[in-house]
């Protein structure tokens, strides 16, 4: 009887882990979002291939409301040169980029759920800068302060 | 458990399973407080200390970590089972004079001098267990939540109750660790029951727990009696 307990024990274990690592495989590692089906992302200020000087304005053109995530709706993630992880979280059409090192950047833009995982719709902009502050954002260790 | 390694009569209050278990909570509680916070503070997208440290972007890292705290309550729960069934029972349990406790309760954090009373927690001790288990039972269950509902007024509900679950288990995680650590005078020595092998002084169990420690050594006094040898948890002297 103790010996059925205890192995029913480990195969109810066995089970919750299972159920739990294939959430986290569905739901923590592939970020999927929600509908992404027909979502697109844009940027028409600055436009590719232009040069700007800080301060400068970033229009991005959303197939779906942006907000702020207390609100359930998108917003965007903008990043520079492939530093993902250091990012500027924009909740409405239209931001600031304040402090970039002078030079040539890929700027990406990312359509994000409120949830922060990738809605599926991105793009990236080539941009060049100039009379740039601070530090660069692909080259220190220490992280940029976009304006936020 | 062997005999006693210094002349100090210690007690091993919590088995070393349940120890681990504390630990492993509380390491991954720590991480997802810190960058919750850090999150909930506005910083999203500038890495905190622990996503510098890892590599992993805050939001990545408390997603991750609040898998893995999933995982460590669901394995909890199944495999201590009968440990957490008298946690729950021991958490909600009164005894008349429990009332008194509270009113000495003040004072003896700086004088150690505590009503007694008969449970295995103090009463202010089930208070703090029950408002943990429910807050994080909160967070775990709205996180899971959050990690699988991308967006929409579900998502909205969830991050509410999150960001409330937050505020309020925050101020009892650090009243928590203040009074576990044993930083207060009332309360010194009884971090040993959770950590460097559990080995509790007798002294401090008698002195914050009693009862616990009365109907502990009786066991154990039984125990011994029908067994030649002594077994693991009796106070050494």
């Amino acid at each position: 009887m103790r010996k059925t307990v205890k192995t029913w024990r480990y195969v109810a274990g066995a089970a919750v882990g299972l159920a739990l690592a294939l959430g986290l495989t569905a739901c923590g590692g592939g970020q999927s979002g929600g509908s992404s089906g027909a979502m697109s992302v844009s940027v028409s200020e600055p436009t590719a291939g232009s040069t700007v000087a800080l301060p400068f304005s970033v229009r991005v053109d959303s197939s779906v409301p942006l907000g702020a995530t207390s609100t359930g709706r998108h917003h965007v993630h903008i990043w520079f040169d492939g530093n993902a992880d250091n990012y500027q979280v924009v909740e409405s059409d239209t931001t600031q980029i304040t402090d970039l090192a002078a030079g040539q950047h890929t700027m990406h833009v990312s359509l994000r759920n409120a949830n922060h995982s990738a809605a599926g719709a991105e793009t990236e902009v080539s941009i060049t800068v100039t009379g740039g502050a601070g530090p660069n954002p692909t080259g220190s260790a220490a992280p940029p302060d976009y304006g936020y | 458990m062997t005999a006693t390694r210094s002349a100090t009569p210690v007690v091993e209050r919590y088995s070393r399973a349940v120890r681990w278990f504390h630990a492993a909570t509380y390491v991954t509680v720590l991480v997802l407080l810190g960058t919750g916070w850090w999150l909930l503070t506005g910083h999203e997208g500038r890495p905190s200390p622990a996503a510098r440290l890892t590599g992993v972007s805050d939001v990545a890292l408390h997603t991750y970590v609040g898998w893995a705290l999933t995982v460590i309550a669901a394995l909890g729960v199944t495999f201590g089972a009968r440990a957490a069934a008298t946690f729950l029972r021991e958490s909600v349990r009164y005894d008349r004079g429990d009332l008194r406790w509270f009113v000495r309760w003040p004072a003896a954090l700086a004088t150690g001098r505590f009503t007694r009373h008969e449970g295995h927690f103090d009463p202010g001790q089930r208070i703090a267990n029950l408002a943990l288990v429910g807050l994080l039972a909160t967070l775990v269950g709205t996180g899971t939540g959050l990690a699988v509902v991308a967006g929409g007024a579900s998502y909205v509900w969830l991050l509410r109750l999150h960001t409330w679950a937050t505020y309020v288990i925050t101020p009892v995680l650090l009243g928590h660790i203040l009074i576990a650590a044993g930083v207060l005078p009332g309360y010194r020595g009884v971090a040993q029951a959770m950590h460097l092998g559990g080995r509790l002084r007798v002294a401090v169990a008698q002195r914050v727990w009693p009862g616990w420690l009365e109907r502990h050594a009786s066991r154990v006094t039984a125990a011994a009696g029908s067994v030649s040898e002594p077994t693991g948890g009796t106070p050494h002297g």
